[in-house]
């Protein structure tokens, strides 16, 4: 094996993923190998059905490839079992999806308190570090409003810190834009990218907006499962 | 903590009302069900109960003690041969037709006892002196009656089988439930007012002797009497009440509605709690992609069930208490000792826990693509 770098988080070996089989098989990832380093804001991009999901699960532990591997700190998180895969998602993840997923009865505080109890924090602290997220995304005046109350930015910023919980090194997000207006979805762009480059997180994020495309430290483009040559 | 279970039962008003209401009903059908059940088994064979007999010696083949058939008395005599026998005395039971202050007739029991010994005679009093039964033709009945038998007061006379009788005394607490009403006297009025002959009896009750016991004497009474059969008091008692609860599918009537209840709680509850956590799926997902294990999630499903169970069950004692209250007023029993309460929360939790089992399955099978759907 080859000899690798101590500042890769996430590195794909080889790494292909089939669903289903025999003739209805469907080749969603094929043969990417990649190497990502923390403290880079990274875009996918691709057509639509092109791997891009399946490849933020696969480096997300929410998939298991069909062949090849997938390290997170170099530990290769792909060779786990299924019964040790939360851990490693509570330590090491964080998710951030197109439609928000907020639990439509849980206030923006309440919906951090509960994800931070989830990760081993509770009671007054956990509530203290649940105001601090929001305030660091500038929701001090949403603590206690729903998700019905809320705009579409405001609720992405919600699940911003939501996946911020935990202080996770990683952070996944599927088209976290998708839904929103092109200011707001600037905005949540800005706050990831500055949590990459202050923070020193790794961010991935899949986008189809080419507007955003300069905030990039890194742009990958998927076809048809294929990782083509980047730039 | 922030409970998320609590958060979402009470989140969706209309959901929670209708999960409550089923779980109510189930709660009070199973309550108000089981307590008539268990008055109903308990007043089966309340004059049984009530004796200070260890042991009945009865016709041969007897259903139960409302059935009683008349035998020889001489009996009596050869029960009291026996060794191990501290007493022995008759006991009288016979139907006859008692004239209500309206002119109908209603159809009673007779129960004579010996006013000397009072083995058998009423144990709870309102009114009146048992001892007086051994006058001419007098009589005592149950407070509980009034409506079959008509208000009368001590001194009263009315007829049974067209024969003057005269009320000396008000019971309680001696009411049958299906059966007839119970009217008290002497052994001797009970002759004189039904149709079985002189020198005859119905039951012979036994006391045991200190230093003896019950089984060894009944065997002994077995083995010594023909053409009778000799139970022990607990025997008796059992034997009828499972007359009139299996036999005649009365008890499986009551228990089958308890059970309807559970059906419609169990139903009403899945469904209710299966619609909750399918329309939260992809909520559930995101929580489990941010690394919660099936059990954290489980936790949730849970607690909810808990929860539910709690308030429902809470709802569901409040409403029985008062439908309890509005049946006594119409004379009807509930008996509910303590552990039944107990019971039925059991039940009722476990009716919740089992219809979140579905959703348990459901959240154990998200599939992780489904967070990413918008
Ligand atoms: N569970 C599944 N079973 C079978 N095929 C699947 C499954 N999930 C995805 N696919 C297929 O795999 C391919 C890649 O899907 P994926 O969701 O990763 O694409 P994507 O790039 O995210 O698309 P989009 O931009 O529309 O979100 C598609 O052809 C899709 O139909
Ligand atoms: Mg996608």
């Amino acid at each position: 094996m080859a000899c690798h770098d101590a500042q890769t988080v996430v590195r794909l070996d080889r790494v292909s993923k089939t669903y289903g089989s025999g003739e209805s098989a469907v080749h969603a990832v094929q043969d990417v190998s990649l190497e990502l380093a923390p403290g880079r804001f990274y875009i996918l991009m691709g057509p639509s059905g092109s791997g891009k999901t399946t490849l933020l699960m696969l480096m997300g532990c929410l998939l298991k490839p069909t062949s090849g591997s997938v390290f997170l700190f170099n530990e290769e998180v792909s060779a786990l079992g299924e019964g040790k895969l939360p851990r490693v998602r509570r330590e090491k993840v964080g998710f951030i999806f197109q439609g928000f997923n907020l639990f439509p009865a849980l206030t923006a505080l309440e919906t951090i308190e509960a994800t931070l109890n989830l990760k081993g924090l509770r009671g007054e602290a956990a509530r203290e570090k649940a105001r601090e997220l929001l305030t660091h995304l500038r929701l001090e005046k949403r603590f206690h409003h729903l998700p019905e109350d809320l705009s579409g930015g405001e609720k992405q910023r919600v699940a911003v810190a939501r996946a911020l919980a935990g202080d996770p090194p990683i952070i996944l997000a599927d088209e976290p834009t998708g839904q929103l207006d092109s200011k707001s979805g600037r905005l949540i762009v800005e706050v990831l990218r500055d949590l990459a480059h202050n923070e020193g997180r790794l961010i991935f994020m899949v986008s189809h907006d080419t507007r955003i495309l300069g905030l990039a430290d890194r742009i990958l483009e998927i076809d048809d499962g294929r990782l083509k040559d980047q730039s | 903590m922030v409970s998320i279970a609590r958060k979402n039962l009470f989140h969706d008003k209309i959901r929670f009302v209708v999960a409550q209401a089923g779980i109510t009903l189930a709660v009070v059908l199973i309550t108000i069900q089981i307590g008539v059940y268990l008055a109903f088994l308990a007043n089966t064979s309340v004059l049984i109960d009530h004796t200070e007999a260890d042991i009945w010696v009865t016709a041969r083949g007897l259903e139960n003690f409302d059935f009683g058939r008349p035998f020889s008395e001489k009996k009596l005599y050869e029960v009291r041969e026996v060794p191990g026998v501290l007493w022995a005395d008759k006991y009288m039971l016979a139907f006859g037709y008692w004239k209500t202050p309206t002119g109908s007739q209603e159809m009673v029991q007779m129960v004579g006892f010996n006013p000397e010994t009072l083995v058998g005679a009423p144990w709870d009093i309102v009114r009146g002196n048992p001892q007086d039964v051994k006058y001419f033709n007098s009589v005592f009945y149950d407070q509980a009656e009034t409506n079959r038998l008509g208000d009368l007061p001590i001194g009263a006379e009315t007829e049974i089988n067209n024969r003057r009788v005269r009320v000396v005394g008000i019971t309680r607490g001696a009411r049958s439930f299906i059966q007839s009403p119970y009217i008290f006297t002497s052994f001797k009025n009970v002759l004189n007012l039904s149709f079985i002959n002189k020198g005859n009896t119905v039951y012979v009750l036994a006391k045991v002797a200190p230093g003896y016991s019950v089984q060894e004497v009944k065997q002994r009474l077995a083995e010594n009497l023909k053409d009778v059969d000799v139970y022990t008091t607990d025997e008796f008692s059992k034997k009828t009440r499972r007359y009139w609860t299996v036999n005649t599918g009365m008890g499986t009537a009551l228990l089958a509605v308890a059970l309807l209840g559970l059906v419609i709680g169990t139903v009403i509850v899945g469904n209710t709690i299966y619609t909750a956590t399918t329309e939260h799926l992809k909520e559930f997902g995101t929580f489990k992609a941010m690394g919660a294990s099936n059990w954290n999630l489980y936790k949730i499903i849970i607690e909810q069930a808990l929860v539910n169970s709690v308030v429902g069950y809470g709802m569901g004692m409040f409403v029985s208490y008062w439908v309890i209250q509005a049946m006594r007023k119409g004379n009807l029993q509930v008996l509910l000792p303590w552990p039944v309460l107990v019971g039925v929360y059991v039940v009722t939790a476990l009716m919740c826990l089992g219809s979140s089992v579905l959703s348990i399955y459901k959240v154990t099978k998200i599939d992780p693509a489904l967070v990413f759907k918008s």
